[in-house]
């Protein structure tokens, strides 16, 4: 599958990630950086979908040094409900300079924030990546 | 072709075993394993496949004396016999229902069974005729022991649709209020409060978590009143056949619930979520550009460990208070042709369920519900002429006291009715129940009552038997914890 490009602006400043682990399902969740090899994964946030800390956090390099490099996301969703018909829902949202970063996949725009979800059976790792382009 | 391990377990030994007190059979591993399951005519076998394994390949050869093989166990049993599995990474537990009711298979050690190498044409495919099986989790002979576990995994009974509930169909008279599920069906065969039989399903859902959820957090939904109240507003459809010859209509509702306070909510234990972010261990760095780590695996293994966080939460909530309000119109088609529809007035009613809490001795294994429901313009059997039918409005008053535990409960009800038809003098009544709910597998809840009127005038002062299968789909089978 083609790769998510997150296009930033090389005279902005460090983008901005939010994640939002909804439909009231338990969350946890961590946000890396890779290097254009996808190698060398520096952890830039963590957090949980139940206390009032804001999921929101600077990448932390320059524009221009994230040129080619990933941004992963991993979240453990479970089902605080043994109900049938659960779901689950993680979305990403990327700013630069408060203003969405496009995202494209095969150089068709995708939405921003990006959302992941689906039904919930249990206990699921939702993770998934996007690399960074510089213009 | 494969080599495969078999372990066959006589019918005459499941039969034995039938007989038994024990609940399931338990296959523990030290090690994952992915598995597949299925049946072929009264063979059903489980299937441990080297390649989706690789990372215990070599401890499988080594322990069962065997290298490259798939392993295999089956048990043969009887032709009507249900088969349930629930598996986890690291063990798997076979249930057998017959006529519903859970029956058991023996504790036994599989290394005391010989092994035979040969291969089981046909079994350990992926289809499972007749039975209930989960693909794609764990089960290993490799630690080469069986115990029998109780099934830890816990769900409490669904609450009642309200659809049902204006059509007479729920088991008790007195409703009992709880937080819904998201999507739920539950199907229903049993007589009614009128002594006829139906059939019917009903369909219910929380359209706001379902629509608008995706960006509730647990922290927003804990802050706002307003989301867990929309969050609990359940809608729901239903319809019912009556196959008596006193009755032969089909009813149709739509029904709405709040549950404006529930303390039983899950969403709000955040006993429940402090034991999930303890117990939830994030696993290394997902390497976004190589799949080498099995990520299906890591979610068994942490469900594992959630799934005993919920049972922890269910024990503790089961019982506890909570308040409901509800409504639903109705339609009927007296004799059951869907040109004859025509609405059939209308229900309201409200729940209040008392957990007892900070009683000691009862907070952890009663409830006390009071109930109150007007129904309005309802067409009801004439109980005086055969195949006629009279409408009335009524008007219900009761109380149950409900006891046990999350899995097994029983209920006490008296309840007060006054009915008034428009063709008959108006009657009323006291009608008493005993019941009780037992649930026999993961989201399958057999529910029976005996009740007694007293007091009417219309129809006969008979004792009432109402049986109900609860049975929640739209699921995966879920995993449990061992209980070890």
């Amino acid at each position: 599958m083609a790769e998510k490009i997150a296009t930033l602006s090389s005279n902005g400043s460090t983008p901005v990630v939010e994640i939002t682990i909804g439909k009231a399902q338990f969350g946890k969740y961590e946000l890396y950086t890779w290097d254009q090899q996808g190698l060398n994964p520096k952890l830039i946030g963590s957090g949980l979908n139940t206390d009032q800390i804001p999921d929101i956090f600077q990448i932390g390099m320059s524009a221009a040094a994230l040129e080619e490099c990933l941004l992963s996301w991993q979240c453990i969703v479970s089902a605080l409900s043994t109900g049938p018909g659960q779901e689950y829902a993680v979305s990403i949202k990327l700013t630069q300079d408060q203003v969405l970063i496009p995202i494209t996949v095969g150089g068709k725009q995708i939405n921003n924030p990006y959302v992941q979800k689906g039904p919930l059976t249990g206990t699921k790792i939702v993770h998934d990546y996007v690399r960074f382009k510089v213009q | 072709m494969k080599n495969r391990i078999i372990v066959v377990l006589s019918t005459a030994l499941l039969w034995g075993a039938l007989a038994s007190a024990e609940d399931c059979v338990t296959i523990r591993s030290a090690q994952p394993l992915h598995t597949r399951s299925g049946r072929t005519g009264n063979t059903f076998s489980i299937e441990v496949p080297v390649t989706s394994n690789p990372q215990v390949a070599g401890t499988l050869a080594t322990s069962l004396g065997v290298s490259g093989a798939d392993f295999l166990i089956s048990f043969d049993i009887p032709a009507d016999t249900l088969i349930q599995t629930q598996t986890d990474v690291k063990q798997l537990t076979v249930c057998l229902v017959v006529a519903a009711k859970p029956k058991l298979l023996r504790t036994t050690e599989i290394t005391r069974s010989k092994p035979v190498a040969t291969a089981v044409p046909g079994a350990a495919s992926a289809s499972s005729t007749g039975a209930s099986t989960t693909g794609g989790n764990a089960a290993s002979p490799q630690s080469a022991t069986v115990g029998s576990a109780d099934p830890a995994a816990l769900d409490l009974s669904t609450p009642e649709s309200p659809a049902f509930t204006v059509l007479g169909l729920t088991p008790e008279t007195v409703v009992r209020p709880s937080s819904p599920g998201e999507l739920a069906s539950t199907l229903i065969n049993g007589f009614d409060q009128n002594g006829n039989y139906q059939t019917g399903v009903a369909i219910d859902t929380t359209p706001y978590l379902l629509l608008a959820g995706g960006n509730i957090t647990l922290a927003k939904y804990r802050e706002s009143r307003m989301i867990q109240a929309l969050s609990r507003l359940q809608f729901s459809v239903a319809t019912t056949k009556g196959t008596s010859d006193s009755d032969k209509a089909v009813r149709a509702s739509l029904g709405v619930r709040l549950t404006l306070w529930d303390r039983g909510d899950p969403r709000l234990d955040t006993e429940l979520s402090n034991c999930m972010a303890q117990s939830l261990e994030m696993p290394p760095p997902l390497n976004p550009l190589s799949a080498s780590t099995n990520v299906e695996l890591l979610e068994q293994e942490l469900e594992l460990k959630a799934q005993a966080c919920r049972t922890a939460s269910q024990k503790r909530n089961w019982n506890k208070s909570s308040f409901v309000i509800a409504g639903a119109p109705a339609w009927i088609s007296p004799d059951g042709l869907s040109k004859n529809f025509r609405l059939d007035g209308g229900g309201l009613w409200t729940s209040f369920a008392w957990g007892f809490e900070n009683v000691p001795g009862l907070d952890r294994h009663a409830q006390l519900i009071f109930h109150a429901r007007y129904r309005n313009n309802e067409t009801v059997p004439d109980p005086r002429t055969q195949g006629a039918f009279l409408r009335q409005n009524s008007t219900t008053l009761g109380g149950r006291f409900r006891f046990g535990l999350p899995t097994l409960n029983g209920n006490f009800e008296g309840v007060y009715v006054n009915n008034r038809p428009t063709i008959r003098p108006r009657e009323t009544y006291t009608r008493y129940t005993v019941g009780a709910e037992k649930r026999l597998a993961n989201n399958l809840w057999l529910s029976v009552s005996f009740s007694r009127d007293a007091g009417r005038n219309l129809g006969d002062n008979n004792m009432t038997f109402f049986s109900n299968i609860k049975w929640n789909f739209l699921k995966a089978p879920k995993m449990q914890v061992a209980q070890q």
